[in-house]
């Protein structure tokens, strides 16, 4: 039928002509893709990168002492001397990749990870550093990273949308995170959940409830035959058309979607990979959970938001508990991809709007740190057990193979198999891009 | 490897100076022992880590580094290097990492090695063997010249165009500007519509709700000839009016009752701002004036006004302060361009359709608006208080709707209330129930205290009202800033002003102490700006017909499209300033056009190959009812829509975060006034391509997507109105039911076809377990989503 979740093209009858890149058919990449997919695990708040990933000896060394630099122009706000980080680090695998005690279960995992470790944004406080994460600029609307990769690569599954949102934040920009601006609407992120709303209890808007099933099928019939007398008096309009099939496919998913919501066939065993045996781990356990079901279904990108990493004090206690909150899910996603063969094409990537300061905030706090922080991905054809981008020996700024999240964008779409460049789409009177001017597209860090 | 990668990818020209210094060449001055050092010291680490930027043609950052010449020239930064000092020598500095706001390379630091060999070289003087290059064509082009586009369509004074000879007796002057079009192309208008079609049709377009079953019968029975021309006016005057037209205003206004975001605050004063503008289009107001107010209503009041007048000057300036902020962000002197880049950009699209904001970080690409013009407009704002403060989360400004002593009179009695409740919490009583009384005092003093603050209570002035609003600040001519940052301005300030590309609108300058907000104003509104009519009539004309006569109607630059006919643009632009900028007559000329009345069928004629775009507008085109229509329709047609005008739904207080998930939108209100949330998405306006409050809005899509047929297969709100339909039917004799059902859905009665279907469905045994009203809520709902339900047709 062609016909997405959503979307078809309107063939100009009504509305602006917008061709095929209104519809969720599915589209060639620019070139071979390594990934076919996205889970991004967003950690909502800022987790500390030298409390995780990014070890650093000097910092254990001179804890207490001045940072023997300057510090940025700009700053979120005041921090003190250099702070060593509360938790230990040890070698993991065979890549012997340094992970603190907070990520046992991932650091296992490390030789099926990529470290970035010299990203780095350009705001410092959480509105406009989630927004150029998400979107590319931190000052202007932009289109979400995955509506633009909805409009690049389309939908695998005509029944449910090729953008979902899992428990995302509604501050900081909110919407404007997930929204596809001036692409086609049918790119825009489909928010399951957030805003207060219990992960178990997170649904899609309006995924029925009006009447019992039987009744609704008989309310279409009606519907049906009204629309098409209508559509036999007015004339072949392909957007009256649409609509007419527009609701039976919403009918479907009515179908399609709460099964997947509701976890049907998982198994004990996969559950408890996911730590969905422990009250604690729940939460984000069924999230990495669903991603992976909405993900194998062919939903191309799919965000999981874990919150809330901003401990400009309690350090300590807090980042251990979100911790604690989060490994053991993100441990069982990559495990469970993995074994189903979904790794290889399933791009995961892990990371923060910004990672926070090497230096002391308060009595046992980080203030917020755009200039270096860690992101990590897995599968989606990066190298497994490998490690790009260096910090300074306290880890504040990137000293080589520094990433921003304009190169961080260029790579992510690389994989995908879109050239960043190319992946345009005209308003207001010229091209615009995810990566705007920018973006560099870091070969390094992908399979041969 | 690396370098030679590079240098074979270099441009033929560069290669071939390189071969000629190795060979032949050795420039005066550099001695044999300088050149070694050179060769094999410097040029490697050019090649290999400033290359990609600065050689060879490129010149990022106004940098080029072919040449002691070049290098010494300097880039946008100013200069590079001092030769013989090192330290004083930006390159150096840039190299050696130590300001973490200009490094190089960007990417990588340079082994402390090669650092040192660079200061050798600056201390030397920059010895350089490479002969001094002509200078290579820029990659990115010199200033448009204001000549080489001068002659685009859309900066030409609008023409003086005599309509067509037509012979057709009821054609206006708009058909005839389209017939012409038309017939040149083998087609004509489809026949009129059926009056209760036109009905329909104009009622929603005007008032944007559908004529009630009352509405159509009376303008049925009207047989006078000039029955049209009634009902029009009818409409026009009717304040619904006002509202619908509002709202397509806001829309370009990129209104919202909240900032979005990184800090979503509440804007609470902004309703004043759309009351405004309903009040605005029902009065008719000019449409020159109404741009005027929005700019500098402030400056424009006549002394001796009324303070309604006043007020209603500084309300409308709220058009500048509704953008979005990013009111966190610690780089203050960035957020302030960012600002006055937002108000500019605003402006440009909104109201001439040219994109000011291309030319914030360089000379614009296709427009003839030199980077140089956008800092003499940015200059305008930079002189414009728009934020009330640069606090840690930024406010943005308001102004008091009350004199300054009634402002200091209602802080006065709320100090004295804060006082008085303190010493009455200090003498050991609360004044709202609660904890233990600490230590008790003399009865008779606590008496005395607490009277005083009931007294206090009662006696509370209302708050303040305000309105966000703009002031005149301090004068101040900004530089260019070079890639649009603050940390590269430029040496000259730009004296305050406007584009160039209009030469024959003759505004005087801003004065030394003044924004020039008033003059922008006037410049915008010249008889002979001929953008802003030309903008306007189109987007008016968009609003009817679903496209414009220019289909980017915020871009009527070098890269917009050319209109259909722009002999018509003109003419609707001209009359419609002859007529004083009426609204109400621009839309008298076309709802009352042949081509407005004509069918929306597709099957006549030879329009649908001939025109598959319908640009000649061989038929009416059927447009898809609006995210805010389609609520108000549904609440209408249930006899549940609260008619109450203007006012604020939101009690949230000013300037705190948006509370919770939950907004109001419970409301019965029009759609208009449920609270515009940035960045939280309100179901009904994500599914139906609302506008996005967060940028000006020149188009909205009509897209056709699930998400609209599962709203209306089970949002609350169609829910509701559907037990309401089938609760109120039953009030009807029953024989009359399903005629009764359709005349209020659809305004018409059924066809015999689906009476029937609808008789069948209220017997369907899928239905047998629902009561009476539910079976008919059933059959209410599937007409609510019925393609004639939410389109204009």
């Amino acid at each position: 039928m062609g016909l997405g979740f959503g979307g078809l093209a309107l063939a100009g009858m009504m509305g602006r002509v917008q061709g095929a890149e209104s519809s969720l058919a599915v589209r060639p990449p620019h070139f071979a893709p390594r990934a076919r997919r996205v889970i991004f695990l967003f950690m909502h708040g800022g987790p500390s990168h030298v409390d995780t990933f990014d070890y650093k000896p000097a910092l254990e060394r001179d804890s207490g002492k001045p940072l023997p630099f300057a510090k940025p122009r700009v700053q979120f706000a005041k921090t003190g001397n250099l702070r060593r980080s509360p938790w230990e680090f040890r070698p993991y695998g065979q890549s012997g990749a340094m992970v603190s005690d907070l990520f046992p279960l991932t650091g296992a995992c490390a030789d099926d990870l990529c470290f970035l470790k010299a990203v780095h944004g350009t705001n410092e406080a959480h509105g406009g550093a989630l927004l150029k994460l998400h979107t590319g600029s931190d000052v202007s609307v932009r289109p979400s990273m995955g509506s633009w990769i909805s409009y690049g690569l389309g939908s695998e599954n005509a029944n449910l949308p090729s953008f979902l949102t899992l428990n995302p934040t509604m501050g900081h920009g909110g919407v404007a995170n997930w929204a596809s601006a001036f692409l086609p609407a049918v790119h825009q992120g489909t928010r399951i959940g957030g805003g207060g709303t219990p992960v178990e209890k997170a649904t899609i808007a309006n995924l029925g409830g009006a009447w019992d099933p039987a009744v609704q099928r008989a309310q279409l019939d009606l519907l049906g035959e009204t629309q098409r007398e209508h559509l036999g008096l007015v004339g072949p309009d392909s957007a009256l058309e649409a609509r007419i099939e527009s609701f039976e496919l919403a009918f479907r998913m009515q179908t399609e979607a709460p099964e997947i919501l509701a976890l049907t066939g998982e198994t004990e065993v996969t559950r408890k990979l996911y730590g969905m045996d422990d009250p604690r781990t729940a939460s984000f356990g069924r999230q990495c959970l669903l991603a992976r079901r909405f993900s194998e279904r062919g939903v191309r990108f799919v965000q999981a938001t874990h919150g809330y990493w901003d401990q400009h004090d309690d350090l300590t206690k807090d980042h251990g508990r979100l911790a604690m909150e989060v490994d053991r899910p993100i441990a069982g996603l990559i495990r469970d991809l993995k074994s189903r063969g979904l790794l290889d094409e399933t791009l995961v990537m892990w990371g923060g709007e910004f990672g926070r300061t090497p230096t002391l905030q308060g009595k046992d706090g980080r203030d917020h740190h755009p200039h270096a922080f860690t992101v990590w991905m897995a599968g989606g054809g990066v190298k497994p057990g490998f490690s790009y981008g260096q910090t300074d020996e306290y880890g504040f700024y990137g000293v080589s193979d520094k990433m921003h999240v304009n190169d961080l964008h260029a790579t992510l779409l690389a994989l995908l198999g879109l050239d960043h460049e190319k992946l345009t789409c005209r308003h207001a009177g010229r091209d615009f891009r995810l990566t705007d001017v920018a973006g560099r597209v870091v070969r390094e860090i992908m399979q041969a | 490897m690396d370098s030679l990668a590079r240098l074979i990818r270099m441009p033929a020209h560069f290669a071939l100076a390189w071969c000629l210094a190795l060979s032949v060449m050795r420039a005066a001055g550099v001695s044999a022992s300088e050149e070694a050092f050179f060769e094999g010291r410097i040029r490697p680490v050019l090649l290999e880590h400033c290359g990609e930027c600065h050689l060879g043609g490129k010149s990022k950052g106004g940098f080029r580094m072919d040449s002691r010449a070049a290098i010494l020239a300097g880039g946008e930064s100013g200069a590079a290097v001092v030769p013989g000092d090192p330290d004083a020598s930006a390159m150096i500095r840039a190299v050696r990492y130590a300001d973490p706001d200009f490094r190089m390379p960007p990417r990588h630091r340079l082994e402390p090695a090669v650092v040192k060999d660079l200061e050798q070289w600056v201390r030397l003087g920059l010895p350089d063997p490479r002969p001094t290059t002509p200078p290579v064509p820029s990659a990115t082009p010199a200033t448009p010249s204001t000549n080489s586009n001068a002659g685009h369509w859309a900066f030409q004074p609008l023409r003086e165009a005599a309509a067509p000879a037509e012979k057709s007796p009821t054609a206006g002057t708009i058909d005839r500007f389209l017939l012409q079009r038309l017939r040149a192309n083998g087609l004509r208008f489809n026949p009129p519509a059926d009056r209760r079609t036109w009905l329909r049709r104009v009622t929603l377009d005007l008032t944007g709700l559908p004529p009630t079953p009352e509405e159509i019968w009376a303008f049925e029975a009207d047989r006078r000839p000039d029955a049209r021309e009634r009902r029009v006016e009818g409409l026009l005057s009717s304040p619904a009016y006002g509202e619908r037209w509002a709202r397509w205003w806001l829309d370009v206004a990129r209104y919202a009752d909240t900032n979005g975001q990184d800090e979503n605050k509440v804007m609470a004063n902004a309703w004043r701002y759309r009351d405004w503008v309903v009040r605005s289009f029902n009065r008719d107001m000019p449409f020159d004036r109404f741009v005027q107010q929005q700019i500098a209503g402030d400056l424009l009041v006549p002394t001796g006004a009324e303070d309604a007048e006043r007020h209603d000057g500084w309300i409308a300036t709220g058009f500048l302060v509704l953008g979005p902020k990013l009111l966190a962000e610690q780089d203050k002197p960035k957020l302030v361009l960012d600002i006055i880049d937002e108000q500019v950009d605003t402006i440009g699209r909104a109201l001439l359709g040219l994109t000011f904001g291309c030319a914030r970080c360089h000379d614009h690409k296709f427009d003839p608006v030199p980077q140089r013009e956008y800092y003499a407009m940015a200059g305008i704002f930079r002189s414009t208080r728009s934020m009330q403060n640069l606090d840690f989360v930024s406010k943005f400004n308001e102004r008091p709707l009350v004199p300054p002593d009634e402002v200091e009179r209602v802080a006065a009695h709320a100090k004295a209330l804060r006082e008085a409740t303190q010493q009455l919490e200090k003498a050991g009583a609360k004044p709202a129930a609660g904890k233990e009384q600490q230590k008790p005092s003399d009865p008779a003093e606590l008496d005395r205290l607490k009277a005083e603050v009931a007294r206090l209570q009662a006696a509370a002035p209302p708050a303040v009202p305000l309105a966000l609003a703009v002031d005149e600040a301090q004068a101040t001519n900004l530089p260019v800033m070079a890639r649009g940052s603050h940390l590269n301005p430029g040496r000259d300030l730009v004296p305050r002003g406007f584009p160039s590309l209009l030469s024959s609108v003759a505004v005087s300058s801003p004065g030394a102490d003044a924004s020039g907000r008033l003059e922008f104003a006037q410049w915008l509104t010249h008889p002979s700006n001929p953008l802003t009519p030309r903008v306007l009539v189109n987007r008016l004309w968009q609003a009817h017909f679903g496209e414009g006569l220019v289909r980017t109607p915020d871009n009527f630059g070098l890269r917009g499209e050319p209109p259909s006919h722009p002999e018509l643009l003109d003419w609707l632009a001209r009359s419609f300033m002859a007529s004083g900028w009426s609204l109400k007559w621009l839309h008298r000329q076309i709802v009352l056009s042949d081509a407005y009345g004509q069918t929306s069928d597709f099957a006549m004629g030879r329009g649908v190959e001939v025109d598959p775009e319908n640009r000649w507008l061989h038929r009416y085109p059927i447009q898809r009812l609006e995210a805010e229509m389609i609520r108000d329709a549904l609440l209408a047609v249930s006899g549940r829509l609260d008619r109450t005008l203007g006012g604020s739904v939101v009690s949230w207080k000013n300037d705190e975060y948006v509370p919770g998930d939950e907004e109001p939108f419970g409301v019965l209100r029009r759609a208009l006034y449920l609270p515009v949330v940035r960045d939280r998405g309100h179901d009904l306006f994500t599914a139906f391509d609302g506008a996005n409050a967060s940028v000006s809005v020149a188009h909205r899509s009509s897209t056709v997507v699930s998400p609209q047929a599962l709203y209306l297969l089970n949002a609350k709100i169609v829910r509701e109105s559907a037990a309401a339909l089938g609760q109120r039917i039953l009030s009807q004799p029953e024989t009359l039911r399903v005629e009764q059902i359709y005349r209020w859905i659809l305004g018409r009665a059924p066809r015999p076809t689906e009476s029937d279907r609808a008789t069948h469905l209220l017997l369907d045994p899928r239905l047998a377990a629902l009561k009476e009203p539910e079976r008919w809520a059933v059959l209410a709902q599937a007409l609510l989503c019925s393609n004639e339900f939410i389109h204009r047709l």
